[in-house]
């Protein structure tokens, strides 16, 4: 009797009021409508196309440089402004700037034969003008995520519009460091051309987000789980389900890509590696890091796996900046954009490099 | 474990969840790090192609029988709307230039007529000041009309006081002679 009670002492008890909760939690999580994202107050600047340029308004403005940001091709913007408390861009207004977000929108089948130098020139640059003069500024921070960073380098490149900064975020510089993140043959596969998109471009005209959803998966894990198991673990921490499921819908919600982009990642950025090596041009003038002389922010994560360190440090060396700063947080590649030490960061490093404002 | 700690299932399942997906992905990493895999993708990416084609076309020559669009032809439509609307965003731009142009040019016209302004300005004052110098030339004129008027006047008072002068000297003159012819016979009658 003594050895069944001593027994019974040793086995942990469940709190089954928590329990309940948790499953009750995670079955209605499957019946949640959407959660709602971009809840900054913005306007409308400029639409072209299926792009748009956003105005968020700064709460109390403190700097005449307004910041304008340029987000990645291959998903939607939403991550920078994804739920109050742990958007970027409230962050960023709430510090007394003026941001600028270019949403590059749903690309539809006619988009098919958009390339980076129409993005850069007919989109990227003519919204940087709308934004200077929507702005009255006399020069602005232009600040690129992920491939946005690369696209913000090629204009900055190119520009002759006034960019006092330039601010990337994990951006992939050197496209061979990023397909070192695969495994070697796929790697060795791809520089030797044995994959050729060539046809399945031409054919297929843009790509689907099914397919970018599964490239990006077979990248970073092609199992998930973990994922699931997580959310059964917190489910009763109503914080960690919202910000769970908004996470969950932008992992998913990916974006066509222009197959003519797409040609130009694989052959020009990756097989030729032409973007590093100053090979490449836009509507005629070459793209060359040299003509970079804005001051220079670079931030990287040090748990990325998708764009590794190495594949961003080659721009410290590759621009003209005298002013440069490199800095590496302890995230991944998603965390940079959800956590409010990259906008403190940011806010800190431009507050004597931005124009303030005069009372 | 003590009597009070409870028990949590779902940290050990996530644990292993973690645990088991890092192998699993290992593992598919492992058998698909290979020559032959490539070549499958490779083959998969063509077939995928190859059967597509045949599907745009067969779409394309069904819509040609039904005589209804493909989605080539949507694009074609959509292209135009995006043409007009680049028309549309180049003539805004135009416009602000000659916004600009035209601001540039109204600012320089504001500091001609500014600087012209000026110039009205010391004209009129100047032309008042001709007018006060006029006043005092009228003035000048009128003081030289006295002068000279006073200066003839001083002139016949100078003939008048010279002729009274010289009038009275030779008086004087006639006097002094008629004294003196009074006084000679006394003196010959003494002498006779």
């Amino acid at each position: 009797m003594a050895l069944i009670s001593q027994l019974m002492n040793n086995i942990p008890s469940m709190d089954f009021t928590k329990e309940q909760k948790r499953l009750n939690r995670f079955i209605n999580r499957l019946n949640d409508p959407k959660p709602k994202v971009n809840q900054t107050p913005r306007q409308v600047v400029w639409k072209k196309n299926k792009a748009t340029l956003w105005h968020y308004p700064a709460v109390e403005k403190k700097y005449e440089t307004p910041i304008f940001l340029v987000y990645s091709l291959v998903s939607k913007a939403y991550i920078l402004d994804l739920a109050p408390g742990i958007s970027v861009i409230e962050q960023l207004v709430g510090r007394g700037y003026d941001v600028y977000l270019l949403d590059w929108g749903v690309l539809g089948y006619e988009d098919k034969g958009i390339t980076f130098e129409d993005y850069i020139v007919d989109y990227l640059q003519k919204a940087v003008r709308r934004a200077l003069r929507h702005s009255n500024a006399d020069e602005i921070t232009l600040w690129g995520a992920c491939l946005g960073g690369v696209m913000a380098s090629m204009y900055a490149a190119i520009a002759e519009e006034p960019i006092k900064n330039l601010i990337l975020t994990t951006p992939p510089i050197d496209f061979r460091a990023v397909i070192q993140m695969l495994p070697e043959k796929w790697a060795e596969g791809i520089l030797n051309n044995e994959i050729n998109i060539d046809r399945f471009v031409d054919v297929n005209g843009l790509i689907q987000p099914r397919y970018m959803y599964t490239l990006s998966r077979s990248i970073s894990a092609p199992i998930n789980l973990s994922s699931y198991t997580t959310l059964l673990n917190h489910c009763y921490n109503d914080k960690f389900v919202d910000k769970w499921s908004r996470m969950d819908m932008w992992t998913k919600d990916h974006v066509p890509l222009s197959g003519e982009v797409v040609r130009q990642i694989i052959n020009d950025f990756i097989v030729e590696n032409k973007f590093i090596e100053g090979k490449l041009t836009v509507r005629g003038k070459r793209v060359d890091l040299k003509n970079i002389h804005a001051n220079l922010l670079v931030m990287t994560a040090a748990n990325d796996t998708v764009v590794p360190e190495e594949a961003s440090l080659p721009i410290m060396d590759a621009v003209s900046s005298k002013d440069k700063t490199y800095e590496t947080f302890m995230f991944g590649h998603i965390g940079m954009f959800l956590s409010d030490k990259c906008p403190a960061y940011i806010d800190k490093w431009l507050e004597s490099r931005s124009k303030q404002v005069q009372n | 474990m003590s009597k009070n700690s409870t028990y949590d299932p779902f940290d050990t399942l996530t644990k292993l969840t973690v645990q088991m997906e890092n192998q699993v992905n290992d593992l598919v990493y492992q058998l698909t790090d290979n020559k032959e895999f490539v070549g499958l993708l490779k083959r998969g990416t063509n077939i995928q192609a190859l059967l597509q084609e045949r599907l745009n076309k067969n779409n394309g020559l069904l819509a040609s029988k039904l005589n209804i669009p493909t989605k080539n032809d949507l694009a074609d439509v959509a292209k135009i709307a995006i043409q007009t609307e680049e028309k549309l965003d180049s003539l805004e731009e135009q416009l602000w230039n000659l916004t600009d142009f035209a601001d540039r040019t109204n600012r320089e016209i504001e500091s001609i007529v500014a600087a012209s302004s000026e110039v009205l300005k010391v004209a009129k004052q100047l032309n008042s000041e001709l007018a006060e110098l006029k006043k005092d030339q009228a003035e000048l004129s009128e003081l030289k009309k006295e002068f000279t008027k006073l200066k003839e006047e001083m002139s016949s008072m100078k003939e008048f006081i010279t002729f009274t002068i010289s009038s009275e000297l030779k008086k004087g003159t006639e006097m002094k002679q008629k004294k003196s012819k009074q006084a000679e016979p006394v003196t010959s009658d003494n002498k006779n």
